[in-house]
């Protein structure tokens, strides 16, 4: 049985031509997702929007070297979990200067969520942006091949095999990281996810 | 349901919500232990928190900053590839500046150094004439005020005997 053609593979292969408009569909696609995973990797709002930005220019500037040798998707993370490393590692270079940017960033925050339009009423409502808060610090906690590969394994269109290959580890090594990663949150989040709250903002 | 069924249906619940039929089939396999059941809600309320977990907030236009941060590399990359063609002939051409620099600092101490060498040869010569004059008693040194004239003397071309002897012959008796 043939595998079933990737179609957006078929769009990069697109721009490899020089079609902008197959470039600007891929970001639409996949801008969300790779915002999620590098902003909760370097916890910076401004530097998540500026390191998401390079990771589409880096495969707009590769397209003329892309090849289909897997999906498009694992290729987009691979990149994008790079760039998230090399910025870590810039980090520990220039403590200072991070520190600075979170501080910018902090200022930043409040404007940014007024945009949210998911306001809800009380009690649920700050019981869930409580929720919310303990599992954003319970994720940010992790390290980094825990929490990469745990949201990576929320999206549908990632199989273990395409998390394995974006974070260059067997199956099985990814598998037992999304256990353990879980254990840890589990064990984190069990008084919140007990009090059922998270089930008033489901659907 | 083996403990390999379970884990199958384990690892698919990290990625989505079982059916029904799964779950309770994963019920089932798990009645003997409470705390099983415990672990295995805590498991599916996991996952489906994970789930909601919000975006992080994108501005609207940002596909348009990302086209627009593309053309901008297009351009910086054309303007480097346009200015460098000729310091690309020869990458030394950049390194012209330096090089005269350093040239124009060596000949310096080339010149410095040969200017030291003459006045320590000149300073030898001095004290060897003093000591040769001090040796063989010739006198104070202001007696070869003159040498260089009289040295340079045997250097111009005489007139021959014969002359001198015409000259000399002509002349009165005293």
């Amino acid at each position: 049985m043939a595998a079933s053609p990737d179609p957006d593979a078929e769009r990069m292969l697109r721009v490899k031509r020089g079609d902008r408009e197959a470039f600007a569909e891929l970001v639409d696609k996949f801008k969300q997702p790779v915002m999620n995973l590098i902003y909760r990797t370097v916890h910076d709002l401004t530097e998540a929007e500026d390191l998401t930005q390079n990771v589409f220019v880096q495969v707009y500037k590769s397209a003329h070297r892309y090849e289909v040798s897997a999906k498009f998707s694992t290729w987009l993370f691979t990149i994008a979990r790079n760039l998230c490393l090399n910025e870590i590692r810039r980090r520990s270079r220039h403590p200072a200067e991070s520190l600075e940017r979170a501080a910018s960033d902090q200022d930043a925050l409040p404007a940014r969520q007024i945009e949210d339009s998911r306001v809800r009423p009380a009690p649920e409502g700050v019981l869930l942006a409580e929720l919310e808060e303990k599992i954003e610090a319970a994720l940010s906690a992790l390290p980094e091949n825990q929490r990469t590969a745990i949201l990576l394994c929320r999206q549908e269109a990632f199989s273990y095999d395409d998390i394995a290959r974006v974070l260059g580890c067997s199956v099985s090594a990814t598998k037992s990281l999304i256990h353990r990663g879980r254990e840890t949150l589990k064990q984190r989040l069990k008084p919140y996810l007990a009090t059922g709250a998270w089930r008033h903002g489901e659907g | 349901m083996t403990d390999q069924e379970f884990n199958q249906l384990r690892e698919a619940g990290w990625r989505r919500s079982l059916d029904p039929a799964e779950d309770a089939r994963v019920r089932v396999h798990l009645a003997a232990s409470s705390e099983a059941q415990q672990d295995w809600e805590l498991e599916a309320d996991l996952t489906q928190v994970l789930a909601q977990v919000p975006d992080a907030p994108l501005p609207t236009n940002f596909t348009r900053q990302v086209l627009d941060a593309v053309d901008r590399e297009a351009r910086a990359k054309a303007a480097r590839h346009g200015a460098g063609w000729w310091a690309g002939m020869w990458p030394g051409v950049r390194l012209l500046p330096r090089l005269a620099g350093g040239l124009a600092v060596l000949l310096a101490l080339a010149f410095l150094g040969y200017h030291q060498h003459e006045i320590r040869r000149q300073d030898r010569l001095t004290r060897a004439l003093l000591h040769a004059t001090r040796a063989h008693g010739l006198g104070q040194p202001g007696i070869f005020q003159d040498f260089d004239a009289i040295r340079r003397l045997g250097q111009v071309p005489l007139p021959a005997d014969e002359e001198l002897w015409l000259v000399l012959s002509q002349a009165p008796p005293r």
